[in-house]
């Protein structure tokens, strides 16, 4: 994995066809500029109304679908294709329910288009990593959202990518499964140099996890504002301390000015 | 008291009282009741069925016909499903509109075979798999619908080829609502069949109905509904013993 790593959104725009030559306008104007330096990794969230274009915006990010107008650039190897530096996670979570853990990671080394890892000893240490030790050939049938959620992680990590794209995946957890997840990310965070991209409509988890946090408002999705977290008072804790407070204060005022405050979930 | 135990009186009093009401009913209060035989002339009558209707080779017809067709038509509607998924014809296929249609080509196209093709048994089973092809593969194809656009996006960006979205995973995801729509449509398979040997048999359950209603043979009748429904019983617990290993929770439909 490279050193530097940058990711950068110039003007996109994003509209939808919607039959009979009319369309109408997701993204406007979006521009995202995410560096990560020395083998740090950053974690990026995007905090916005649901239905603003949160998911529209990462599957572009992704290369799923092609911006309408404007750039997504990577550096340094702008040459290498979207999609070989990006997964995405998002709700239904990227794993193969009928196949067992250890399963689910070698379907995706032998059939994945991306140069992953493929090393017994690398296989073992994701799967330790995302907590799932002694657990290979359990497969996730009947098992909880947050098994199949460290399947996901491990899934996108033996591709070896520049960033994690993590689109509301905790949206139907609950909260004692929500804990129990943002550890496994949190420890994933801490003991790799992937780069993630959050885009959630929860305050507090963006704040538990991030570096910056953006702001978007909904029609036409648009980044109206950016708020940079200091991390060693951000992550200290679940529960809501001074800082958290002070923070979610803050975005709270910033979406006020945009009438957008009403469907932002302040809740765990 | 347990729960297996509980389940067991539950499942089993109903059917163990009508019998003994029928035994003692026929036996002893009605003996000349019209529409239904004394259970001892029922038990002759399965002796009867061995013999003079050719039980074992008639249900070997039905059944290996049934389940040789299943087994057919389960390969072909996968690979089906997967070649037109993509083209116009997969939409035209799913539309509830067109199901009206497209029953009255497929029996008629049928009911046409049987004059094509003139060897009975070979037919026979092409008319089962031909109904069973043409069921599985609409819902295979209402199924493919189904899946969610988010998973197929996660499976995309994992970098897994179109290719191997369409062989590998797709086919895995049916898998197990076709298995569990197959519980029901094995049974209406049966019904179908039974029908059609009914109509223009020359062997099977069918052929079998059709000669007992030509005797008037009512205990013959009632023996054989008594083995079928045995039969049915107990392939419907073979095969839900089976499938419980295929049937993983799917998320995508």
């Amino acid at each position: 994995m490279s050193e530097f790593i940058q990711l950068k959104i110039k003007g996109v725009s994003y509209f939808l066809p919607l039959g009979t030559g009319v369309t109408k306008s997701v993204l406007e104007n979006i521009n995202i500029d995410i560096k990560s330096q020395g083998g740090q990794n950053s974690f990026t969230s995007i905090i916005a109304p649901f239905g603003s274009g949160k998911s529209i915006l990462l599957k572009l990010i992704c290369g799923l679908i092609s911006p309408t107008a404007g750039q997504i650039e990577f550096f340094p190897d702008s040459s290498v294709s979207q999609q070989n530096k990006v997964i995405l996670i998002n709700e239904f979570q990227n794993h193969l329910p009928w196949l067992s853990v250890k399963k689910n990671i070698e379907f995706t080394i032998e059939h994945s288009s991306h140069d992953g890892k493929k090393s017994k000893s690398e296989i073992q240490n994701i799967i330790d990593l995302v907590g799932l030790n002694g657990y290979e050939d359990h497969s996730p049938k009947s098992k909880s959202k947050g098994f199949i959620f460290r399947i996901s992680i491990a899934n996108a990590l033996i591709t070896n990518p520049d960033f994690i794209l993590l689109d509301e995946p905790f949206r139907n957890f609950s909260s004692l499964l929500r804990s129990e997840v943002y550890n496994v990310l949190y420890n994933i965070r801490s003991n790799t140099t992937v780069n993630f991209i959050l885009a959630t409509s929860n305050i507090l988890e963006a704040i538990y996890f991030s570096d910056i946090i953006f702001m978007m408002q909904k029609n036409p999705g648009r980044i109206f504002d950016s708020i940079k977290l200091d991390r060693s008072k951000a992550s200290v804790s679940l529960e809501i301390t001074n800082y958290t407070s002070e923070v979610i204060k803050e975005i709270q005022n910033r979406f006020a000015e945009k009438n957008n405050l009403e469907i932002i979930n302040f809740s765990l | 008291m347990t729960r297996k135990k509980y389940f067991l009186i539950k499942n089993y009093t109903p059917p163990i009282f009508l019998v003994l009401l029928w035994i003692i009913l026929s036996e002893f209060i009605i003996p000349t009741i019209y529409f239904l035989p004394k259970p001892s002339v029922v038990l002759e009558s399965f002796s009867s069925l061995w013999n003079d209707y050719n039980l074992l080779f008639n249900f070997y017809s039905t059944l290996g016909c049934i389940y040789l067709s299943l087994f057919i038509s389960i390969i072909f509607s996968l690979l089906l499903a997967n070649t037109v998924m993509d083209k116009k014809l997969s939409k035209y296929l799913i539309k509830e509109r067109n199901k009206g249609l497209l029953f009255f080509l497929i029996s008629s196209s049928l009911i046409l075979s049987t004059i094509w093709f003139p060897d009975y048994y070979f037919f026979k089973i092409i008319f089962a798999a031909g109904i069973s092809t043409s069921a599985l593969t609409i819902k295979n194809l209402r199924g493919i619908n189904k899946v969610d656009s988010q998973f197929m996006d996660s499976m995309k960006s994992l970098g897994f080829s179109k290719s191997v979205i369409q062989k590998k995973i797709i086919p895995k995801l049916l898998i197990s609502s076709q298995i569990n729509y197959l519980k029901y449509y094995q049974f209406v398979l049966w019904t179908i069949l039974i029908i059609y040997e009914i109509l223009i048999g020359r062997e099977g359950i069918g052929f079998m109905i059709n000669k007992i209603v030509a005797y008037r043979d009512l205990s013959a009748a009632i023996a054989l509904l008594l083995i079928l429904g045995f039969m049915i019983l107990l392939l419907n617990r073979i095969y839900c013993a089976i499938i419980n290993n295929f049937n993983y929770q799917n998320d995508h439909e």
